[in-house]
């Protein structure tokens, strides 16, 4: 879990946050956001990226390929070569779906209720989808 | 004040897409400025050529174009996910008038240069 300092680089950060509320095959909206995400990064306006309600089903390993579709998870993975070095994770809803650390990337992090709140106060600007 | 805004749903999918246009034009009526309204997602079905609406519904994309016509901000249609919903497989012709092809980056540019930069059609938590 974080606490305020470990939130505190995302002031510094002068991307908007993109939050990705959609689950990860329902329609094309996640991929639209992780789309939108990479391009703020290449353009180098680093993101913060949080999952949170069935979003967050993005983060664990998928059925993709079986779907004829991407997978989402293989493109988070490749998040950190863009420089988004962290993906933030809303820790109700890690835990509505019956998820944990096992489930995710290794540069996850789960922020909680409070946490969130201050990644909305601190964002120049919210992307959701 | 400057503003960019971003639709992510299509005319028939949500009211969504009708509040966007109504906040657009609330907008210049105040004086304030649009950078770019940016359509993503099956937004850029907004900008599809050939649908007609019922003739006692509101034509969304008949007023998206007159819209466009004012001295509005740019009308971009987010040219990765316009080529999932097969707009550019005759770009030109399936285009409506007003409405132009971007790239992501379009987007950055636009949420960098505006005040505010508003999301319709996200999904409510």
């Amino acid at each position: 879990m974080s606490n305020e300092a470990d939130l505190a680089p995302l002031n510094d950060t002068s991307g908007p946050l993109v939050i990705i509320q959609g689950a990860p095959y329902q329609g094309y909206r996640a991929q639209a956001g992780l789309d939108a995400a990479l391009s703020f990064a290449v353009f180098g306006k680093i993101p913060s990226l949080l999952f949170t309600g069935t979003g967050v089903l993005c983060l664990r390993e998928q059925i993709g390929g079986s779907l004829g579709r991407k997978s989402i998870r293989k493109l988070i993975d490749s998040l950190p070569m863009y420089d988004i070095e962290t993906v933030y994770v809303d820790e109700p809803s890690l835990h509505y779906w019956k998820l944990n650390a096992t489930h995710l990337p290794s540069f996850a992090e789960t922020v909680a209720a409070d946490d969130m709140q201050s990644m909305h106060k601190s964002a120049t600007s919210i992307l959701s989808y | 004040m400057r503003y960019s805004l971003l639709v992510l749903v299509s005319p028939e999918q949500s009211a969504l897409a009708v509040h966007a246009l109504r906040f657009s034009q609330a907008l210049l009526m105040a004086e304030h400025r649009i950078d770019c309204v940016f359509f993503q997602d099956a937004g850029v079905l907004t900008g599809l050529s050939g649908c007609e609406a019922a003739q006692d519904e509101l034509d969304l994309r008949d007023e998206w174009t007159h819209f466009a016509a004012t001295d509005s901000g740019k009308l971009i249609l987010c040219s990765a996910s316009a080529a999932r919903y097969g707009l550019l497989a005759e770009e030109g012709e399936r285009l409506l008038s007003g409405f132009t092809i971007g790239g992501l980056g379009e987007l950055v540019a636009a949420e960098a240069r505006s005040d505010r930069t508003l999301v319709f059609g996200g999904r409510a938590r």
